[in-house]
């Protein structure tokens, strides 16, 4: 027994040399080799992707913050849904909204995935040039998100890597670097990545040289209502030009259908976050529901982010956009639909009526998927959008007759062959740009650019801004305050107020 | 070894004026065993002797005529008058009180006697009083510094803190049932439990090194005797109802409060006068969610044992229907107990408790029971389900109809022991212990349409399950000597625990709307998802302890404890938990020793360190989740993705714990009165904790880390009185902890940690240095705004308007921001406290339990998140409406600046309740033996039916899931009365 006691405990002392207390994950990778595998470097770069059907990412945070936010949009909905969107709706909110914190936390997940990929990566072991296009996807898209945060906080903390604990305080850069690291990122994509047509049919969906382009188009064009200076102006053209020149895109002909199911992918479309209505596992994400119709009868959603009477008066006569974006009760949808009128009591809470007006450009039309999981596309960036950039660059530099070639062009699309929309004439600068921007605003209505357009518009022509707003009925606006948003209280317990310093006037 | 002792008997011999002659003799157990160190003593003198290993002794100096005194712990006191110096042979008897005087302790046994550290009992009838699935509720009230929080829903276990909050993390207790280590006792039931000791002190709790930073918890259960078989029976059946609701207005209120808002905000009204006159009061939601609900226990036990086999062997049926409707658990017991002594030396045995469950949460959501618009009645005229133009909620009653969610599962929790006594006193002891358990669950929703907000349009079945798996083997080898005044006992040991657990989840659309056909595949298979995960921790620990005893004066005892984890990264897998503890017993000092008033004192003090691992298994990599797959292609197919989203921690290690403790025992008039009480000082040290990182690391979830100090101190104090009068015995009895909770440290760069995060983007707590864990945050208020010329003159936050809250400018900067919150309460109690009484008179005895606490408050969050046009509670009638009309409850708004987080909604957590009353019936013998009935008692008992407590909802105990959330409620379970009537019967 002696001896059976002695052999017991050496077992167990020798068991502590052993694998005892090894314990590896079980069923999920760690993350060592997983980077350096094609297989794993794609499915790491795809995991990208994934984030842009976050709820804040493209969805509830960027309806808040660009629609509801501008003149375009009111709030919807009934009037005490959301207190988060009310506060954005009349410029009433503080640093604790729950919205205003969703996008940056959000944006900030989706640049972590970026990041993911370009540091792990390139010590892959494999084809070097699809590993050179996974690295150039997570760098376009890494400079999208930051655009993004950019333009709704100003100049940003910069996450270039993985962040050890002890690395987590970072400050922010100026808004300057910002925009150049942004830049630099895009600058690099466009060299490597493919062309729309140049991808894969099966990889449609991915960010393609022209969405470099493209954004890189839009970057300068903020950047120039900040410096006013001419490079950037022509930096913003050139970029838009390559992508005009390219081949690879065109103004497609029927406006309205852009927005339908037979409109995804067309050919202006430059990035459009891909969705299906999957009965299982998602596939898609509540972007519809959020600003679907509210009714009993047609339960599309909840109907925020409906277009307020200021985008409905900013429409030229007969402009036949104007349908194509706007939906009013009475109407019938071109799915047959009926839309119901409020007169009918069956409009969301009989005592609270809420809006006769929707945004048609994300109706979605019977499907598998639930509301919450319609299969529209979200689009993201579209042709029209590059030559308005165009337009208002050739502008700024002096080139009216440029400019208007542009600017016709996407009127004369929108115009369908029918006798509205005349060409725009007009050569005196100021009077072109305030054309350029108008069309910009129905052009591109409710499809989440507008407060950030509002706001660079406002550093080319002070004031402009405030008085669009007051046009719709915001008087709380204050271009010395809310031109950005605050950085999440959150945000700042976390990091310390010494190191990240809260935006002026919050 | 003789010889020493015999050196030591003349020496004491040595010491006497006279010579004299000697006594010797031979002490035996009543089992014919010799009995160690039994105290040979001439009464009146200070001579005696103490017996060897056989039980023999000799005794110097004694007279004829003279009185001897034989004792030993455990043993009735015998004694002698010496007529002849012939050998004498005293047979001692067990002392049964005497035996309870031993205490379970880490590893072993002591007697109470010799114990250092701060250790308290509780014994099975006072387990056995409280009617509750968890024996653990037994222990609320009735021991000095463990704070029980009642879960209150049915088959939940309550939430155990032993002296204060020492973590941010999870800070539960371990649970040693039988020597298995264990995270909950849920599969327990409260009749096969023996004793339970409370280990709290560092030189108790450090033999568990890693895992006792929160206390110890040992549970002892039942073991047979020798003797005949012994059937017991026993049952109670009760009824429970709510013992305490919040308030809420009735439907013409909330209509008339409804239109205030609207008026408030610009809208049109929602209800004519008409149809507020005509309404009534509507439906009570709360009343509609909640029942008197049935709970009934039953079991029977069978034990004894012969020279070589004991037993034990019991089955219970526990049944309890939970008051919220729908809501209901029952369990089913069984246990056998039984030790095999396979020879003089060699001693198997096991310990195996067997139990299945089922639990149902079909219920009446709470939240939805709090927020349902009043107006809408449960059914309409046609019998539909009632539905509401002007909340979102919908009819709770039909959401519960429609909800389908039960889950039942077993569990095998044993252990199987070999004791080999390699010499006297040096006994080797192997364990294995064993913890499986499978839980399987069942969610259905079906189609279903009540209203355009309350529909489902594709029915959905989720199927989960799970196994755990624990296995622990322990090989310890113990030593008790005596030698003359010297007495050691000690442990060493070794010891490996292995823990798998597994989980699966299934669910699919478009399954039929009948239970047969509740299973995976019966639906859509496009619909279909499927997950599975799994997890393991091992340890590996090497452990010992030394308790060493002079003249039964001077105690001192060491213990160790090395644990290897493998949830730790390979610098840090080792931690090293020492503890030292001494204690002096005055009592036995000659100078007290002959003492009429204090028959016990002892000193104590203890310091130790010990330590936390309740961290999750892989915190030290970065893993990969997968399923982030996006769309591509004309076809719109996803591709797989997969990614590190969640950010790790590979410097993880253990959090530490250093506690001191001071303390002593004193008792008066042989026990009548004994006092118990202790200082104690515990410093946690790097802190585990997750921490939601900045923003910008990009990470979803929050990151393990090692940050920070913790101080918990304070005073644990129990007094007892027993006294008999004629027939008429009782006792009364309080203890009293004071928790002084005090966050000493965090990450210096960033000292604060946000929690309580009330789902509106609101956090309502902050843990920082110099304040409580979890301490609320937010805006003082000071008063309502009463007009405009108030808020023109006064910092206020945009958007305020008469009617509004003032909020305080703490700053004085003359803006209300951010920089204006200050702390606004502690969830943690000033002091917690129990008063039990007991008192028999014949065959008659009744007891009762008192148990409160004072000094916390609660975030009322329930009323603090609006969504809409929820209801109100009926503080909300009392609102300004003008001018003068109130000061502290604002005009009716649904959100807005009124709803920041603040002090308006901070209440007094503080309560009383009689925990338990119970009166008992023992028929008598002459009556019960007729009908060969060794003993019979009845009773009728009622807990909670005496409740005093300010906080106007279901409960003052708030059980969350983390200490930065405590103490918020969001409608938590209710507290019941319960009645019981019950019957116990020996054969």
């Amino acid at each position: 027994m002696k001896k059976l006691f002695l052999y017991t405990v050496t077992l167990l002392l020798l068991g502590a040399c052993s694998n005892l207390l090894e314990k590896t994950p079980q069923g999920q990778e760690t993350s060592a080799d997983y980077f350096k595998t094609q297989d794993g470097a794609l499915k790491a770069t795809n995991a990208i992707y994934e984030s842009l059907r976050g709820w804040n990412t493209t969805a509830w945070g960027p309806i808040g913050l660009a629609d509801i936010a501008s003149d375009d949009a009111d709030k919807g909905s009934t009037s005490t849904d959301s207190y988060d969107m009310i506060e954005l709706n009349n410029a009433s909110y503080l640093p604790n909204n729950g919205t205003i914190q969703g996008y940056y936390n959000e944006h900030y997940q989706g640049i972590n995935r970026t990041n993911q990929v370009i540091i792990n990566v390139p010590e892959g072991e494999f084809d070097e040039k699809l590993k050179a296009r996974y690295i150039a996807e997570a760098k376009c898209l890494r400079a999208f998100f930051y655009f993004n945060l950019v333009r709704a906080y100003g100049g940003m903390p910069i996450v270039d890597r993985l962040l050890n604990p002890e690395e987590y305080k970072v400050a922010r850069s100026t808004r300057e670097e910002t925009y150049a690291f942004i830049i630099k990122d895009l600058e690099e994509a466009v060299e490597v990545l493919p062309t729309k047509s140049q991808y894969d049919l099966a990889e449609l969906g991915r960010v393609t040289k022209g969405t470099a382009q493209a954004l890189l188009a839009k970057v300068y064009l903020f950047q120039a209502s900040f410096t006013g200076s001419n490079e950037d102006y022509q930096k913003s053209l050139n970029a838009a030009e390559a992508l005009i020149q390219s081949g690879e895109y065109n103004l497609y002909p029927n406006f309205a259908e852009i927005f339908r199911l037979e409109g995804e992918n067309c050919s202006e479309s430059i990035f459009e976050v891909q969705t299906h209505d999957f009965q299982q596992g998602g596939g898609s994400s509540q972007f519809t529901e959020i600003q679907g119709i509210r009714s009993n009868v047609l339960n599309k959603g909840w109907g925020f982010n409906v277009p307020s009477k200021s985008l409905r008066d900013a429409f030229e006569t007969n402009d036949p956009r104007y349908d194509a974006t706007i939906i009013t009760a009475g109407q019938t949808l071109y799915d047959g639909e009926v839309v119901p009128r409020p007169e009918d009591g069956i409009f969301g809470d009989n005592s609270d009526p809420i809006s006769e007006f929707y945004s048609y450009k994300v109706y979605a039309p019977s499907h598998n998927g639930g509301n919450n999981n319609s299969p529209m596309n979200i689009r993201l960036l579209r042709y029209s959008d590059i030559v308005l950039v165009a337009a208002e660059a050739s502008n700024a530099l002096g080139n009216s007759s440029k400019a208007l070639g542009y600017l016709n062009n996407v009127r004369a699309r929108a115009r369908a062959g029918q006798n509205v929309l005349p060409d725009v004439t007009v050569s005196d600068p100021a009077q072109l740009r305030e054309a350029i921007w108008n069309e910009r605003r129905v052009e591109l209505a409710m499809e989440q650019h507008r407060y950030f357009d509002l706001m660079r518009m406002d550093n080319v022509s002070p004031g402009y801004a405030k008085s669009k707003l007051v046009e719709n009925g915001d008087n709380v606006f204050d271009a010395a305050k809310n031109k950005v948003y605050p950085i999440p209280q959150a945000e700042i317990n976390a990091v310390g107020s010494d190191i990240l310093k809260q935006n002026p006037n919050y | 070894m003789k010889k020493l002792l015999l050196t030591l008997f003349i020496s004491i011999s040595c010491l006497s004026l006279y010579a004299q002659n000697v006594l010797s003799g031979k002490v035996t157990s009543n089992t014919g065993d010799g009995v160690i160190g039994a105290t040979i003593q001439i009464i009146g003198t200070q001579k005696g002797s103490i017996t060897d290993f056989d039980g023999n002794f000799k005794l110097d100096g004694i007279q004829l005529n003279d009185s001897v005194q034989i004792s030993s712990i455990g043993y009735v006191t015998e004694t002698r008058v010496i007529t002849s110096f012939s050998p004498i042979q005293v047979v001692l008897n067990e002392d049964m009180e005497q035996l309870e005087e031993v205490v379970v302790v880490g590893y072993g046994v002591m007697k109470k006697s010799d114990l250092t550290g701060a250790v308290s009992s509780v014994k099975s009838e006072d387990v056995e009083k409280i009617p509750a699935s968890n024996p653990l509720q037994s222990l609320q009230g009735k021991v000095s510094g463990v704070q029980i929080t009642s879960g209150n829903t049915p088959g939940s276990s309550p939430k155990v803190q032993i002296r204060g909050v020492g973590t941010t993390g999870n800070s539960s207790p371990l649970y040693v049932v039988d020597g298995m280590l264990l995270d909950d006792i849920n599969f327990l039931s409260s009749n096969d439990i023996e004793s339970m000791e409370v280990l709290k002190d560092a030189s108790a709790t450090a033999i568990y090194g890693s895992r006792g930073a929160n206390g110890v918890v040992i549970i002892t259960t039942k073991q047979g005797s020798k003797g005949k078989a012994k059937v017991t029976l026993g049952s109670y059946v009760g009824m429970q109802q709510v013992a305490a609701r919040p308030n809420m207005v009735n439907a013409q209120q909330y209509a008339m409060l409804q239109n205030e808002i609207m008026h408030n905000q610009g809208s049109d009204l929602i209800y004519t006068k008409d149809e507020i006159n005509n309404m009534g009061n509507g439906t009570n939601w709360i009343d509609e969610a909640t029942r008197n609900a049935p709970i009934q226990n039953y079991q029977v036990g069978v034990s004894g044992g012969s020279d070589n086999v004991m037993y034990n062997i019991t089955a219970g049926y526990f049944n309890q229907l939970g008051v919220v409707e729908g809501s209901g658990f029952d369990r089913f017991n069984l246990r056998i107990n039984n030790t095999y002594k396979l020879s003089k030396r060699v001693k198997v045995g096991h310990n195996i408790a067997y139990s299945t469950y089922n639990s149902t949460n079909e219920g009446v959501n709470l939240g939805d029971a709090y927020k349902a618009d009043p107006t809408m009645p449960v059914y309409d005229q046609n019998g539909y389900f009632g539905t509401s133009n002007n909340n979102d909620i919908g009819n709770p009653i039909a959401s519960s109809y429609y909800k389908n969610d039960f889950s039942s599962g077993d569990r095998l929790v044993g252990n199987f022991f070999l004791d080999y006594e390699i010499a006297k006193g040096l006994i080797f002891k192997s364990n294995l212990g064993v913890d499986r358990a499978t839980n399987k669950g069942t969610r259905y929703t079906p189609e279903f349409f009540v209203s355009g907000k309350q529909f489902n349009d594709v029915s959905r079945l989720t199927q989960l399950g799970n196994e755990y798996n624990a296995l622990l083997w322990e090989n310890t080898v113990s030593y008790m000597k005596q030698i003359g005044k010297h007495s050691i006992n000690a442990v060493a040991g070794v010891t490996t625990q292995n823990n798998t657990v597994q989980k699966w989840e299934g669910s699919e659309n478009g399954v039929p709307n009948n239970r047969d056909m509740w299973y995976l595949g019966t639906g859509l298979v496009d619909s279909r998802n499927v997950f599975q995960e799994g997890a393991a921790n091992s340890y590996l620990s090497f452990l010992g302890r030394v308790n060493y005893t002079y003249d039964n004066k001077y105690l001192a005892t060491a213990s160790f404890r090395a644990d290897g984890s493998s949830r730790f990264g390979k610098d840090n897998k080792f931690g090293v938990f020492p503890s030292l503890a001494l204690g002096w017993r005055i009592s036995e000092e000659n100078f007290m020793k002959s003492s009429d008033l204090i028959n016990n004192l002892k000193l104590r003090a203890s310091w130790g360190r010990i330590g936390n691992d309740k961290i999750g298994d892989y915190s030290q990599y970065s893993l990969i989740d997968n399923n982030l797959n996006p769309v591509f292609g004309p076809d719109q197919g996803f591709q797989p993705g997969g990614t590190v989203i969640n950010m790790a921690n590979a410097n993880l290690r253990w959090e530490t714990v250093e506690q001191f403790d001071i303390g002593f025992e004193v008792g008066f008039w042989d026990d009548k009165l004994t006092i118990d009480a202790d200082y104690y000082h515990k410093m946690t040290k790097d802190m585990l904790v997750y921490i939601t990182p900045p923003g910008l690391v990009g990470s979803k979830g929050a990151v393990p880390s090692n940050i920070g100090e913790i101080l918990n101190k304070g005073i644990d104090l129990s007094i007892q009185w027993n006294h008999k009068i004629g027939e008429v015995q009782y006792n009364i009895g309080a203890n009293i902890s004071t928790i002084h909770n005090e966050v000493i440290a965090l990450d210096p760069n960033n000292p604060y940690i946000f929690g309580g995060d009330l789902g509106n983007g609101q956090q309502a707590s902050l843990t920082t240095p110099g304040q409580a864990i979890g301490a609320f945050y937010g805006y003082k208020t000071n008063g309502v705004f009463q007009n405009q010329e108030q808020i023109d003159n006064m910092p206020s936050l945009p958007g305020a308007q008469p009617g509004d809250i003032i909020y305080m400018d703490i700053n004085g900067d003359g803006v209300i921001d951010e920089n204006d919150k200050t702390f606004i309460g502690s969830p943690i109690p000033n002091f917690i406290y129990g008063i039990n009484l007991g008192i028999s008179y014949k065959n008659f005895d009744l007891s009762a339990l008192f148990q409160g606490q004072s000094g916390n408050q609660i975030y009322n969050a329930k009323k603090a998140v609006r969504w809409g046009t929820t209801n109100f509670e009926e503080s909300f009638l009392g609102r300004w409406t003008g001018e003068g009309t109130s000061n502290s409850e604002p005009r009716v708004t649904n959100g807005g600046v009124n709803y920041e987080v603040s002090d308006r909604f901070i209440e007094d957590g503080s309560y009383l309740k009689l925990a338990n009353i119970t009166l008992g019936y023992t028929l008598p013998e002459h009556v019960t033996s007729k009908i060969f009935i060794e003993k019979c008692r009845i009773f009728a008992a009622a807990s909670n039916i005496y409740l005093y407590q300010p906080y106007q909802s279901y409960s003052s105990e708030i059980v969350s899931n983390s200490p930065l959330n405590a103490g918020i409620d969001f409608n938590t379970y209710p507290l019941t009365a319960t009645y019981t009537l019950g019957i116990n019967v020996n054969f």
